[in-house]
């Protein structure tokens, strides 16, 4: 009958931003293996893939984007290694 | 049921040595673009990316000058400009990747995503007042007024 008393939020630590994949929400169809710009942004310093775990990009366009990376790299747009 | 000699879409990146001056560059453009051309190319977009420094090394040189075709052509038209890069001292590296159905089914996936549905609040006040009615309503099934009725 009582009023529900409101419970103190609890305060967290940090809080996550929900990951959203880049290419879904612009509609980005074809991912071009020649735009570096957009490429580099998924090759950190280990010119490593990013994974999606990170990233949040949805499998579809993960796919996409390795293959765009991997072409990217055989034209040396973008180092397979670095250091 | 295909057609004999269907023009496909192509999008090819090549690197031109960096010894080569403008004008060098230029003619070795010209060159390929001409044999685009005569072997049933039609060329849609044409354009240098300039010189960019590489990414790693590829055979001694740190930089190139990068150019590219985006053009419809027969397959055989293709292997044949293929093959005369592989064998052009003056071009570095080259791709040439088939596009027309990578882009066509990017664009039919890319329309038909829908956005996602927004999650609930994470906050306690929405669930809190539902959740105790549907862990009571089965106990309290047999003995409903509503189910006696029905019979």
């Amino acid at each position: 009958m009582a009023a529900p008393i409101r419970k103190p939020i609890k305060k967290k630590f940090f809080v996550r931003r929900k990951r959203v994949c880049k290419f879904t929400v612009e509609k980005i169809g074809y991912i071009d293996f020649k735009d570096v710009k957009l490429l580099a942004g998924f090759v950190p310093e280990r010119a490593k893939i990013l994974p999606r775990r990170i990233s949040g990009t949805s499998a579809f366009y993960q796919r996409k984007l390795a293959t765009a990376i991997k072409r990217a790299r055989y034209l040396a747009l973008l180092p397979y290694v670095s250091d | 049921m295909t057609t004999p000699n269907p023009q496909r879409q192509y999008d090819m990146v090549l690197l031109i040595v960096p010894e080569k001056d403008e004008a060098g560059t230029q003619a070795v453009v010209e060159e390929f673009r001409k044999l685009l051309v005569d072997n049933g190319a039609t060329i849609e977009k044409d354009e240098s990316m300039g010189r960019r420094r590489l990414a790693y090394v590829v055979k001694k040189r740190t930089e190139a000058t990068y150019h590219n075709f985006l053009f419809r052509a027969p397959a055989a038209c293709v292997a044949e400009v293929q093959r005369k890069m592989r064998l052009s001292e003056s071009v570095l590296r080259f791709l040439s990747v088939r596009i027309d159905e990578e882009v066509k089914h990017g664009q039919k996936v890319a329309r038909n995503t829908k956005p996602r549905r927004p999650r609930p609040e994470a906050s306690d006040a929405p669930y809190s007042s539902p959740a105790p009615a549907p862990a009571l309503a089965p106990t309290m099934r047999p003995a409903d007024p509503a189910g006696d009725s029905r019979e």
